[in-house]
């Protein structure tokens, strides 16, 4: 064939582009060059390790969250499921590790039936994802002030508390975590039939059911792996807290997001992937720490936070509205 | 709108000329050196091939592209437009060939948005309707559904209302990009009347379409374009049909159908009282045989795409059957339509065929994933071979399986479709105007497809708005009308006329 040379053929994941494919790893360079200038502080060993460890429970979740920005969705409830996660591992096991078995299964539990009152509203019911997971956040908050009166009592079982805070060789156990978790993200997405239809949902729901995909069940398997995802982030927190009580969780369903869409997902779906959303994810935490260190408050840290994410939804934009030009035929046969 | 009395001096002064008009998108020279004028009281037809550059010069006139280089004369003044803004300001509207209309406004408001009539920026609704309801009467709509949100219309009707929205500027050009691609007969003779009128006042009408048929009738200058070039300008009556195919093409064109090489063999598909809503109590009943090609005809809005995505479970029915080869077929989506061996071409290439933002080959494997992966994992070479199998077999011109879906032209992604789906070697393939937007050259070779296909012992349902193609490539006809068939005749003794008859009688009390 002669016409070989036409048309770049799209790098295999779905990046629009390039730019936006390394766009999250340039930001996280860029902000760790920050860093090094402004707070020399940021590269202790101590430090490091404990961003690290931060960054890793965020991602834990946004890997999630990134599932359902996928099929076109959002979900607002992994805070209020992560908060739920928690209070269930301590007010069951009591701090004991003899039934942290069934604190864990439990608390897994509540995440599969968050994740399929989700996915039913969405699905069967046809409500927007935002109104419908942001329905269950406040069902999930008003359900856990009733259970524990406004303060969770009970603690956390030691071998939680090993999941958050040990570390081995240095490499926080959350970090391990996810490297299992991310890997097997990341292979899903890009080498299963599963991961293929997941992309097809979102990058054109009616097409997609038209080549007989059962879009319905990829939506259930995207929130229902969200929310487990995100009970399981909560049982990691609540290890590395080391304690309970109901502001735990909160800000990570904002957090996830933003880290997913830094990391090039994009919020329309069918575009993105695993890595990008842990690109995000550090980017995210490394933002925060050095913010921290600089002693600006909490408003500070908010509103830095918010000019990392607009560059990077502006950057995204920018690629949206890029005209996409046809080959011709024609030319392709020169 | 120019008036009538402007005369004959008013006659042929060029409304708008564009000279050396370049214009790159990514990857791709879109218009390279492009001259092209319109004058007052002319009907100016720009034809070419799809991606030969015809849309994009006519959105650089109507200001929705900007170009690279050249220069551009409105009315004897030199005039930059930055947004499609600047062009009507000047005179100059559009109709896309992409839908614009806002789905949740009502057809009135689509019409006015943006330049609503406005007495010290109160809205006068009642004005707004009636200018909104002449300009749809005109237009051929006896009773325009002037309050309805645009997204309930079907297809020809938000076609018409884009016209109108056009219209409602008063412009001295109006461009047009395939405005016909969608309309039905009666439609069509609207249109062309309203042009005629528009041409009387003054105005002068860039009119893009590859339809030869319509050029010749309508344009008194004829643009033919190739590869971002005009090939050919000059006005209509020194050229004729064959002539510009020379152009579009480069070659001429063997236009007649292929002929079938087999007999028909037993019934495939067989459809019994299928009831689609409103159609009650009689239903559809129809039967394709292996190897045959059922051609449907009749007007926009008769049922044929209701029918056919009926038929996949896509459309609601309250009742009948369908079997193929003795097998009842569930209605419940198109996955189970598939297992059972029947699978469809949709219309809307777009919006249901493909998913654009895929490659060529992840397009081809969607509905095959289980086949194509182990344990859940795909396997690039399957995949691959899958791909390279339906390139080979339809001719895809693409730099291979890895190129997306939404590189490639009308005809090749139309292509990629029918490689989905052939690659699920079905009995009943059922294709929903397979040749929209595909250029002069591909449709000979869907064609062909199309009857090996049927030779191969496929039943095949074709549905179509271009009468010649259902003559040429159908065995037989059936003809809709109000959501039922109305008849049915037997390719060899049908002819345009006997179909148009059976398909725009009027209703029997």
């Amino acid at each position: 064939m002669s016409n070989r040379a036409v048309g770049k053929a799209l790098p295999r994941e779905r990046a629009g582009s390039r730019l936006s494919r390394y766009a999250p790893l340039v930001g996280l360079a860029v902000a760790l060059a920050a860093a090094a200038m402004a707070t020399p502080e940021f590269y202790s060993i101590t430090n490091l390790v404990n961003v690290l460890r931060q960054a890793s429970i965020l991602g834990i979740v946004a890997i999630g969250q990134t599932f359902v920005l996928l099929a076109a969705g959002i979900d607002l409830s992994v805070g209020g499921v992560m908060g739920m996660s928690m209070i269930i591992a301590a007010q069951v096991s009591g701090g004991d590790d003899s039934s942290l078995v069934a604190a864990v299964a439990l608390a897994l539990l509540m995440g599969v039936a968050v994740g399929c009152v989700n996915s039913f509203l969405v699905v069967k019911r046809n409500v927007p994802p935002f109104v419908a997971t942001l329905a269950t956040f406040i069902l999930l908050e008003g359900a856990r002030d009733a259970w524990t009166r406004g303060i969770p009592s009970g603690a956390i079982p030691g071998a939680l508390q090993f999941l958050g805070q040990r570390n081995i060789f240095f490499v926080p156990v959350p970090a391990l975590i996810l490297l299992v978790i991310g890997a097997s993200g990341i292979f899903t997405l890009r080498r299963t039939a599963f991961g293929r239809s997941l992309y097809a949902v979102g990058s054109n729901p009616r097409a997609a059911y038209m080549s007989g995909i059962r879009v319905g069940l990829m939506k259930y398997s995207a929130y229902v792996a969200c929310s487990v995802l995100a009970a399981m982030g909560g049982l990691v927190l609540s290890g590395y807290i080391g304690y309970v009580d109901r502001y735990l969780g909160q800000g990570f369903e904002l957090d996830s997001i933003a880290a997913s869409v830094v990391g090039g997902v994009s919020l329309a779906g069918g575009k993105g992937g695993v890595g990008g959303a842990l690109a995000g994810a550090a980017l995210l935490a490394v933002v925060t720490n050095i913010v921290i260190f600089l002693n600006l408050g909490e408003s500070a840290q908010l509103f830095v936070k918010g000019v990392v994410i607009i560059a990077a939804v502006a950057l995204q934009a920018r690629r949206v509205l890029t005209p996409a030009a046809p080959i011709h035929q024609g030319r392709a046969a020169t | 709108m120019l008036e009538a009395n402007g005369g004959a001096e008013n006659a042929g002064i060029p409304l708008v000329r564009a000279e050396g008009i370049v214009k790159s998108f990514p990857g791709v020279k879109a218009l390279s050196g492009v001259a092209f004028e319109c004058r007052a009281r002319r009907v100016h037809a720009i034809v070419g091939e799809n991606g030969a550059g015809k849309s994009t010069l006519a959105k650089i006139i109507a200001g929705f592209y900007q170009p690279d280089e050249g220069r551009m004369v409105a009315r004897g003044r030199e005039v930059t437009f930055g947004s499609p803004r600047d062009a009507l300001t000047a005179g100059i509207a559009m109709v896309y060939q992409e839908f614009t209309l806002l789905p949740h406004l009502s057809v009135t408001d689509n019409i006015w948005l943006g330049h609503e009539p406005a007495r010290r920026g109160v809205l006068n609704d009642a004005n707004m309707k009636e200018q909104a309801r002449d300009l749809l009467m005109e237009l051929g709509m006896a009773d325009p559904p002037l309050s309805t949100p645009a997204r309930r219309l079907s297809v020809a009707e938000q076609q018409i209302v884009e016209i109108a929205k056009a219209l409602a500027h008063d412009p001295s050009l109006l461009l047009m990009d395939e405005p016909s691609a969608v309309l039905g007969g009666g439609e069509l003779d609207h249109l062309y009347d309203v042009i005629t009128r528009l041409v009387d006042h003054g105005v002068g009408i860039v009119y893009v379409s590859h339809r030869l048929a319509e050029i010749e009738a309508l344009a008194d200058d004829v643009t033919v374009m190739r590869d971002g070039c005009v090939m050919w300008a000059g006005p209509a009556e020194r050229t004729n049909r064959s002539d510009m195919v020379h152009h579009m093409v480069g070659r001429s064109l063997d236009e007649t159908f292929p002929h079938r090489k087999t007999e028909v063999g037993d019934t495939v598909l067989e459809v019994k009282s299928l009831l689609l809503p409103g159609t009650e109590p009689e239903g559809i009943s129809f039967h394709v045989k292996a190897g045959e090609i059922l051609g449907v005809a009749g007007m926009v809005g008769s049922g044929r795409s209701r029918l056919a995505r009926a038929l996949v479970g896509v459309e609601s029915t309250t009742g009948g059957s369908i079997k193929i080869n003795g097998n009842q077929v569930p209605k419940s989506g198109p996955r189970a339509a598939a297992r059972n061996g029947l699978v469809f071409l949709p219309e809307d290439r777009k919006q249901l065929g493909l998913v654009l933002d895929f490659t060529l080959a992840e397009n081809i494997s969607l509905p095959h994933l289980g086949r194509v992966s182990k344990a859940g994992v795909i396997s690039r070479s399957l995949e691959d071979r899958l791909a390279t199998d339906a390139i080979e077999e339809l001719s895809i011109r693409t730099s291979g399986p890895q190129q997306a879906a939404q590189q490639l032209s009308g005809g090749n992604q139309q292509k990629v479709v029918l490689g989905k789906w052939l690659a699920a070697e079905p009995s009943v393939f059922v294709l929903d105007e397979p040749l929209r937007g595909v250029d002069v050259g591909a449709k000979a070779e869907i064609y062909r497809l199309i009857r090996d296909l049927a030779d191969r012992g496929t039943a095949i349902m074709l549905i179509s708005s271009e009468l010649p193609e259902i003559l040429g490539l159908s065995d037989r006809i059936i003809v809709m009308r109000d959501g039922l068939v109305a008849g049915e005749v037997a390719s060899r003794d049908a002819s345009e006329e006997t179909i148009l008859s059976l398909a725009v009688q009027e209703k029997s009390a």
